[in-house]
């Protein structure tokens, strides 16, 4: 049990959120870096799918109420606790009155504080996830505050079998200041000209000041479209860039207009009416995640079955090989 | 003639055709639910557009390869054009160019955007509402927020259309009715939003809470293939109804609908 003490500038309880719903306009929703919250769900021996707090940048303050273990893994916020460093990757016992909390950013923007037994909330369409605009999961369907009390769950496993468990490199991630996204092009790439879609995976895009779980835009050159005859149909709307409104998959990359790209979050539309050049592979929507303004990222060209052989192996990485004890 | 698009790996976008067609719609709406009933390991998800399914896999368990050879499967099925779709026809009022949505134009130095609809259709107000109220409208789709429902006009003569705003407002009022293209949406929620705002719903189209037994099954009150005809109401009585909702009973008739029950249309869209 732990009681929000500082709710910073956004801290939400999430699990690997609530596929299936996108029929009826929810999105999949979720920790934004799936692999950061399943490697700390990981260390503490709990399923991959218990939720923890995605706590965005830092601030945010949880005192103890009564002993647990927790790894805190994704971006560095500098986690304290009770004023002194502590590592990161590693499941640490936390005794009642002790004060957790994230002083300073050093990589990334998001940090998961994994629990073990994980957090005791109800489900909302299958997943304890929040989903702010849809007030729906979480506490209440918001962000935690000051004074949110929070219950743990039960794993049967007693802390001494956890404590001091350490991931090691491989289970790792650093968050840099640039960053390389595996793409899958596809859907309407065909709407660009042929020298766009070049410019597109060689150009070094900065992260826009809109950046958040919809979604991660994108500055950089101005991207080309082929002319068209019937892009102006009243249909679909008056930009080359305008189509019938159809499905968005996460992680597709939406270009309105040619300008700013939009990598599309866990709780983006689940449709959208703009052309799109590519999906990025969904392992590697955990480095989007940790994208911030300024920081600069550049986009490489995968194909399906490469991005299947990195998911296979990124999936074989929680494994007691990658973990010190 | 069926084309599949990758989305990545763990997305596959089934496009079926490229034109705006209520009938291609019909057909995907028919399919999706086919392919939601074989209920296959591995299919995280299955969502509709206008003319396309989007499913979501895990490719760890299930191949691209696999999935497309279930949905030829669809298809041998049986001809999905002689499909009989229960349709479920909601009437819903409506206060057009009501005060809220006018009070929210106005907050962003937008016109009355009934007003600016009627002009860009070279018809009056009135005959506006008059037109929008005398046909039915075909449920496409659900998306872009939970519960937003996004229809058009049976009848293609009656399918009037609007320029979306250059500038998204930040804020929409929830049961708004709005016009982006030919397409027209309720929103669920108060929310941002681009479609010109011709008027405003009471009725709840998405309760998380469940406030009205209408909601007990599913939190969205729409689904693909349903039918809405609109309905006029003064302020007063659009009050009245938000102040007892929880008792209102949606108006709601079930009828069997096959794709010959649309009229002709000559398709124009592309992609």
């Amino acid at each position: 049990m732990f009681k929000v003490l500082k709710g910073g500038i956004m801290a939400t309880v999430q699990d690997l959120g609530r596929p299936g719903f996108t029929s009826q306009g929810v999105p999949i929703c979720g920790a934004f870096d799936a692999f950061s919250l399943k490697a700390g769900n990981y260390l503490l021996k709990n399923h991959l799918g218990e939720a923890g707090i995605e706590v965005l940048f830092p601030g945010f303050h949880i005192q103890v109420l009564s002993e647990m273990a927790v790894a805190i893994t994704g971006g560095d916020l500098s986690p304290e606790v009770n004023g002194s460093p502590v590592d990161m990757w590693r499941a640490i016992r936390l005794t009642r009155g002790d004060v957790l909390h994230f002083t300073g950013l050093k990589s990334g923007c998001r940090s998961y504080i994994a629990f073990s037994g994980g957090i005791a909330l109800p489900e909302v369409l299958g997943s304890k996830s929040t989903f702010l605009r849809g007030k729906m999961g979480g506490v209440q369907g918001r962000m935690l505050k000051e004074g949110d009390i929070l219950h743990l769950g039960y794993n049967g496993i007693p802390i001494s079998q956890i404590e001091g468990r350490h991931a090691k490199p491989p289970l790792v991630r650093n968050f840099a200041d640039t960053a390389n996204i595996r793409v899958i092009k596809g859907l309407e790439d065909f709407l660009f000209t042929e020298e766009s879609v070049e410019l597109f995976f060689s150009a070094k895009w900065k992260v826009s000041t809109k950046a958040d779980r919809m979604g991660v835009c994108l500055n950089g050159p101005q991207l080309a479209f082929k002319p068209r005859e019937n892009a102006r149909s009243k249909e679909g709307g008056s930009d080359p860039s305008h189509i019938l409104t159809d499905c968005m998959p996460l992680g597709a990359i939406q270009v309105v207009s040619g300008r700013e790209p939009i990598v599309m979050g866990v709780d983006g539309p689940a449709s959208g009416g703009y052309a799109k050049i590519g999906t990025v592979l969904s392992c590697d929507l955990s480095l989007v995640a940790q994208l911030i303004t300024g920081n600069i990222t550049m986009f490489n060209e995968i194909c399906l079955e490469e991005g299947i052989e990195i998911l296979k192996a990124q999936t074989a990485l929680f494994s007691e090989d990658n973990v010190d004890f | 003639m069926v084309t599949y698009r990758i989305a990545g790996d763990q997305f596959l976008i089934v496009k079926f055709g490229e034109v705006f067609s209520l009938k291609t719609n019909f057909t995907v709406i028919t399919l999706c639910e086919r392919l939601r009933k074989l209920n296959i390991g591995g299919i995280r998800g299955v969502s509709t557009s206008v003319n396309a399914m989007m499913i979501h896999y895990d490719p760890l368990t299930i191949t691209q390869d696999d999935l497309k050879s279930h949905i030829q499967q669809l298809n041998s099925m049986g001809d999905p054009e002689k499909e009989i779709l229960r349709s479920r026809l909601f009437r819903i009022p409506v206060v057009y160019g009501d005060q809220w949505t006018q009070d929210c134009a106005a907050d962003f130095n937008v016109s009355p955007n009934l007003d600016f609809v009627a002009a860009l259709n070279e018809m009056s107000v009135p005959e506006l509402i008059e037109m929008h109220q005398s046909c039915t409208y075909w449920v496409a789709y659900i998306g872009f927020l939970p519960g937003l429902v996004s229809f058009v006009p049976i009848d293609p003569e009656k399918r009037i259309s609007a320029r979306k705003y250059d500038i998204p407002r930040t804020r929409t009022p929830q049961g708004t009715l709005g016009i982006g293209g030919i397409l027209q949406c309720i929103y669920p929620m108060d929310s941002p939003g681009g479609y010109q705002m011709l008027g405003r719903t009471p009725l709840p189209i998405y309760d998380l809470n469940r406030c009205n037994p209408i909601f007990a099954a599913d939190i969205v009150l729409f689904r693909p293939g349903d039918r809405i005809s609109f309905y006029a109401i003064s302020h007063e009585e659009f009050t009245a109804i938000e102040d007892d909702i929880g008792r209102y009973e949606y108006d709601i008739t079930a009828e069997d609908w096959t794709i010959n029950d649309f009229p002709p249309e000559a398709g124009r869209q592309h992609v």
